[in-house]
Formats: structure tokens, C-alpha cells, sequence
């Protein structure tokens, strides 16, 4: 018994260690970097993204699980057929544009830059919250662009330290859905449900004296709006 | 016998355990070690960060100063062009750094909005000498104050550097509630930039462009059951009151619940009972992009609504493409010149042709009769100065915005070079360019004219 007792904390340190390990090592390699095209084997959000939209427009009938299998391959030729693109089954710039689908690395100009940093503030601000809501949020960002108060560029507005929660607990970097894709891009196009407004809140979660003192100017689901 | 071999066991076990023991502890203190370099490495990257944000704050500050008092005594027009254009990219750069400081709301509002209504002024100022304006003792006077503010802020930035501060110290609720000493210098310094008098003048960040009053606030007002009725007959269905939206354009909310299933949230002006916007409820699934050719048919359908909802003499400018939607823009046309500052836009479903979204608020603000000026050059001679770069395709008179709040009356050409679509906007007046545009032919937009 008492050999069991003595290795006991030996083997509980070496789990940890080789725990530890594994875990620094993970967090010291560069997440694998995305290539500019999503093609058999490959697996991710991005992949996920990609069964969705082939599904909801009918391509693919397969599940979504975010791996790159034949069944995916075939729905993306099949696409590729009615889009008049090569069928190739590799979903490449040409493939994506067409699909909507933003592959990281592929070159951008900077309104699509725009579309993916506001779709990710909405996809992580607001995802689950009333359509409504979602392009809101987008639109509360880019009243802050127009105001003087507020830095002048998107990217300025978004990460401007403690600004959007998103921001610092890292959902900012999820892979939007497309839903929050298109919320933003009909906010950059001009709608505005909020009418103007410069902050929203929830107020189950906020603590925030001074943002509770301003007037609230509408609701839409979990959020209140306000100037 | 048992117990003998338990010893021998004990005894042989014993070096090993040891040995693992000793090995797993300094892999542990190893890693430890390098984990909290690491967040070391990665606290000193930040407060550097930081720091360096800070000075660029801080010596921006000084040198939009600096360039401001130069201005005091530079007489010609064009050393004043560049010391204008000099604070305006100074003023750029400056509210990029401000951006990036850990600064609690209300700092970081009345700080940005001082460097950025400084740098506008400045570029509107600019634009003026360029046309030959030069600059007025009341402008002088602007100056003098802008020199003074960025000079005084730029002193109690200087006085918070030599107090060293605690970068470190700034989390989310230690800014917000500001009860570490580290933040007394910005507390200070926001009490003082909110004392500041308001800037007055006309430019995209100007306070004058916030609060203008819309063209709509002089219509009479409307009740909500009228407001109802009107949209009752556009769009018949179930209605739903929601809560009525106040600012700039104060607006009745309310939520149609139409035959075909599909639910619109519409605003309604309270003067005058005018369409504001058709919201979405709902992100369309399909996502289909129309070929060039189905625009027509969608810009028919679209026209005919805007006739329906009051929105007359319209014109397509401009068609984009994306979730299944088409995003057409019109302007009205008075007299043959299209009025760009009331652009009106309109989602129609690509597929069912069916009206999806509008958003009029530009319409709203802005839309009167206009006084429009007969053009002063004519367009031969004024063709002859467009860039013989421009291959033009097209020509108009148009109304355009420009960044001072002022409308000009333009001769617009259209037409390339190389690749690229360009237009390019001559003052009708002057002859003088007012702007240029170039058309991004984005991967789902199209340029209808």
C-alpha cells in the first residue's frame, strides 16, 4: 500500500507536467495557419460556416460538423456547376466570393475588412438576440465612427480597450455566422433601428454607474440603446 | 518473508521515486518559470503599448500646438495650406493614440472629440484658403484658443508622465470607477477639456452637423392612428404599436404582421407622417446574387413602391447585391438634376421582387424644392477641362454634398481609366472640381448609370 502512496504524488506531478506541457507547447504553436482555400480533410468553424450555407441553399444535405468529407466536396462541385465555376470541389477565392464566405488570408478590400471585424463584434455581442438587435449593435459601432467623441475607423472604435466585452474576453475572434454577416453589412448600408445611438447595455449585466445614468432611448431584446 | 520483500521492493522503488520526484519538480519550476516569463513579457508588451500611445498623445499634442501658433503670423496662402493640412494629419494620428489609452468614457469622449473637431476645423479651414478664401479675425481667434487648449492639455499630459503612470493599475472597473490615484491626472484633464467652449463651425464632426433640424420638422404633425392608416394602405396586415423612437427625426414604431407571413418593423416621421424606414425582422436565408440583367425588373418594382409610399420623381443611382437582397439607391430628380444629398435606398427580395427594407432618413432631413442655380459654365468648355485621363460615358448636372454642409450644383462625368470607373464632379458655378469618386465595382455592385 505504501508504494502506491509514494509514487501516488509522482504520478499526479508527471500527468500535470506532461499537462502543463502539452498545454504551453499548444498555446505556443500558431493555431494552424488558414490556407487561402478550404478543400478535402480540412475541418473548422470556417468549414462549418461552409456546410451551413450549402445547406441552407439547398447544395448539401450531409451534417454539419465542421469537417471537410467527400459528401461536402461533392456539394461544393455541385455548387461550383451552378455558379459557373470550375468544379473543382476546393473552395477557393473565386468559390468563396460567391458564397459569401470570408477565408482567412485570402486579400480583401477594406469594405469586406470592414464586413468581417463588424460581423464578429455582432456575432459575439449579440448572437441569439432578435435580428433586429444584431444589426443594431453593428449600427451603434459605426455611429461611434461618424462622432467625434469616438476614433474614426472601425477597427479604432472596436478595440478601443474596454469598449465592446467581445473584445476582451476573446469572442471577437470567433468566425462569424451569417446571419451576423448580413446584420452587418445592412448596417453599413445604412440602416439604423437605433436611430442615432452611441451605447447599449444589459442591464441583468452591467454595473456601470455611469452608463445606467444616461436615458435609455429603446430596447430591442436583452439590450437597451442610448445616446 | 512477505515482509522481507516488501523492504526490498521499498528499497528498490525508492531511487526511482526520487529521481521522478526530482526530475518532475524542476520540469514543473522550469515551466513555472517560463509561463510567468511569459505574462511578464506579455504585461511589459501592453504597458508599452500603452506608453507609446501615450506619448504619441502627448507630443501630438504639442506639435498641433506648435503648428497652430505658426499660423499666427504665416500670411501666404500657401504656408497656411500646409500647416492646416499638417494639424489635420497631426489631429489623425493623435486620435488614434487616444484611441488605443485605457481611458474611462468620459475622458476618452471629451478627449477625441477636442482633436477631432480641431483637425476638421482645420481641414475645412484649409480648403477654404485653397479656394481663395484666406482666413477671417474670427477664424484667427478659433485658432489662437485651439493653440492654447492643445498646448494646455499637452502640459498636464506632461505632468502626468513624470508622475509615472501605473499602466498596469487600469482595469476595466478601476477605470470606469476611477479610485486609483493613477487615473487623478485624467480625471482632471477630462473636467477641463469638458470646460472647453463648444467649436462652431460647419464639418462632418461639428456640433451644427449633429444638431441640425430636419427639413421634415416643419410638417405638420401627425397622429399615430393616422400614421397606421397610411402604412395600412401599403402594406395591409396585422399592426402592432411599439415603443415610439425619439432624436433626430422623432419617429412612431410599429410592427406589420402581412398575409404573406412576412413582418416588417416600420418607422413613421412624426411630421408628416413620411416612411422612414422599413426594418429587418428577419436575415433572409437564400443568397442569391441576381445577374446585372434582373436589375431593371427589380428597379421597376422598387419605383413603383417608392411612387406608392410619396417618394416622387425618383431615379436608380446605384444597386448592390447580397443575401438574396437587392440594395437599390435613388435620388430624387428636379428639373433634370439628380439630388444626391436625399438618396433613398430600398432592399427588394432578388427572387419574389417583394419590397424588403427601406431606409429614407436622408430623404427626410434633407428633401425640399430647391433654389437650383442655372449653370454658370457650359459643358463644352467645362468637358474640355476633365482629365483627358477619363474616358468619359456619361454626363449630368447633379446636387452634391459637400463636407462643409453646403449643396453645390455639379456637372457630374462619368467614364474610366484603365479599369476603374471614376466620377468626377465639376462646380457648375466656378468650374472648380469638387470631388471625386471612384466606383467600386465591388464583387455584388453594380453602377446602374
Amino acid at each position: 500500500m505504501k508504494k502506491i502512496r509514494l509514487l501516488a504524488p509522482a504520478a499526479v506531478m508527471l500527468c500535470m507536467l506532461v499537462l502543463g506541457g502539452l498545454l504551453f507547447s499548444a498555446n505556443k504553436t500558431p493555431a494552424r495557419a488558414a490556407g487561402a482555400a478550404l478543400r478535402l480533410g480540412d475541418r473548422g468553424e470556417t468549414v462549418r460556416t461552409l456546410q451551413e450555407k450549402l445547406k441552407n441553399w439547398g447544395y448539401y444535405n450531409g451534417s454539419v460538423d465542421g469537417i471537410f468529407g467527400s459528401k461536402t466536396e461533392s456539394a461544393v462541385q455541385y455548387f461550383q456547376r451552378r455558379n459557373g465555376l470550375t468544379p473543382d470541389g476546393v473552395v477557393g477565392p473565386a468559390t468563396a466570393e460567391k458564397l459569401g464566405l470570408t477565408l482567412s488570408g485570402t486579400s480583401g478590400n477594406k469594405n469586406q475588412g470592414d464586413v468581417n471585424l463588424l460581423a464578429r463584434v455582432v456575432h459575439g455581442e449579440a448572437r441569439g438576440e432578435p435580428y433586429m438587435g444584431q444589426v443594431a449593435v453593428a449600427a451603434v459601432v459605426l455611429n461611434r465612427v461618424d462622432n467625434a467623441q469616438f476614433p474614426n475607423s472601425i477597427s479604432g472604435v472596436v478595440y478601443q480597450p474596454y469598449a465592446f466585452s467581445v473584445v476582451l474576453d476573446g469572442q471577437i475572434n470567433l468566425t462569424p455566422n451569417s446571419e451576423a454577416i448580413r446584420a452587418a453589412r445592412d448596417a453599413l448600408n445604412g440602416y439604423d433601428p437605433t436611430s442615432g445611438c452611441l451605447y447599449y447595455y444589459n442591464p441583468a449585466k452591467t454595473t456601470n454607474k455611469w452608463m445606467l445614468s444616461r436615458p435609455i432611448h429603446l430596447r430591442i431584446g436583452e439590450h437597451v440603446f442610448c445616446r | 518473508m512477505e515482509k522481507t520483500a516488501w523492504i526490498k521492493i521499498k528499497k528498490a522503488a525508492w531511487p526511482i521515486t526520487a529521481a521522478v520526484l526530482a526530475i518532475a519538480l524542476i520540469g514543473a519550476l522550469a515551466w513555472g518559470r517560463s509561463a510567468a516569463n511569459g505574462r511578464a513579457a506579455t504585461q511589459a508588451n501592453l504597458e508599452h503599448l500603452y506608453q507609446s500611445a501615450f506619448d504619441g498623445l502627448d507630443n501630438g499634442l504639442r506639435t498641433i500646438s506648435t503648428d497652430l501658433s505658426k499660423l499666427r503670423v504665416a500670411t501666404s496662402s500657401a504656408q497656411q495650406t500646409v500647416l492646416l493640412s499638417a494639424v489635420w494629419r497631426e489631429a489623425a494620428q493623435v486620435q488614434e493614440a487616444a484611441g488605443l489609452l485605457p481611458l474611462n468614457t468620459r475622458t476618452s469622449n471629451a478627449l477625441l472629440r477636442f482633436i477631432n473637431q480641431t483637425g476638421d476645423y482645420c481641414y475645412m479651414l484649409c480648403k477654404r484658403v485653397q479656394a481663395g478664401q484666406g482666413i477671417g479675425e474670427e477664424q484667427y481667434k478659433t485658432l489662437l484658443t485651439l493653440e492654447e487648449q492643445s498646448g494646455a492639455v499637452a502640459d498636464e499630459l506632461d505632468g502626468m508622465r513624470e508622475e509615472n503612470v501605473d499602466w498596469a493599475a487600469f482595469s476595466a472597473e478601476a477605470i470606469e470607477k476611477a479610485q486609483s490615484e493613477a487615473f487623478d491626472g485624467f480625471n482632471k484633464l477630462s473636467q477641463s477639456i469638458e470646460a472647453y467652449p463648444t467649436l462652431i463651425y460647419d464639418g462632418p464632426f461639428s456640433e451644427s452637423e449633429e444638431k441640425r433640424t430636419p427639413v421634415s420638422s416643419a410638417l405638420e404633425p401627425v397622429s399615430y392612428r393616422a400614421a397606421q392608416a397610411a402604412m395600412e394602405q401599403l402594406f395591409p396586415g396585422v399592426y402592432t404599436r411599439k415603443d415610439d423612437v425619439d432624436g433626430q427625426v422623432p419617429q412612431y414604431a410599429m410592427e406589420a404582421e402581412l398575409e404573406s407571413g412576412q413582418t416588417l418593423d416600420l418607422r413613421v416621421t412624426k411630421h408628416g407622417g413620411l416612411l422612414y424606414a422599413i426594418l429587418p425582422s428577419q436575415a433572409t436565408a437564400t443568397d442569391v446574387i441576381p445577374e446585372p440583367a434582373q436589375v431593371p425588373a427589380l428597379e421597376k418594382a422598387a419605383l413603383a413602391f417608392l411612387e406608392e409610399a410619396g417618394f416622387s420623381n425618383m431615379s436608380g443611382v446605384y444597386a448592390q447585391f447580397y443575401a438574396g437582397a437587392a440594395v437599390l439607391n435613388f435620388a430624387p430628380v428636379q428639373n433634370g438634376v439628380i439630388l444626391y444629398p436625399d438618396l433613398v435606398k430600398v432592399w427588394v427580395d432578388s427572387s419574389t421582387q417583394q419590397i424588403l427594407g427601406l431606409e429614407a432618413h436622408n430623404y427626410i432631413v434633407n428633401h425640399k424644392e430647391r433654389q437650383l442655380p442655372s449653370p454658370a459654365t457650359d459643358l463644352v468648355s467645362l468637358s474640355k477641362r476633365v482629365s483627358e485621363r477619363l474616358r468619359i460615358e456619361n454626363t449630368r448636372l447633379a446636387l452634391i454634398p459637400c463636407e462643409d454642409g453646403q449643396e453645390r450644383l455639379c456637372y457630374e462625368f462619368t467614364g474610366t481609366n484603365g479599369e476603374d470607373t471614376f466620377s468626377l464632379y465639376l462646380d457648375a458655378k466656378t468650374g472648380l472640381e469638387q470631388n471625386v469618386l471612384l466606383i467600386v465595382d465591388a464583387e455584388d455592385g453594380v453602377f446602374v448609370y
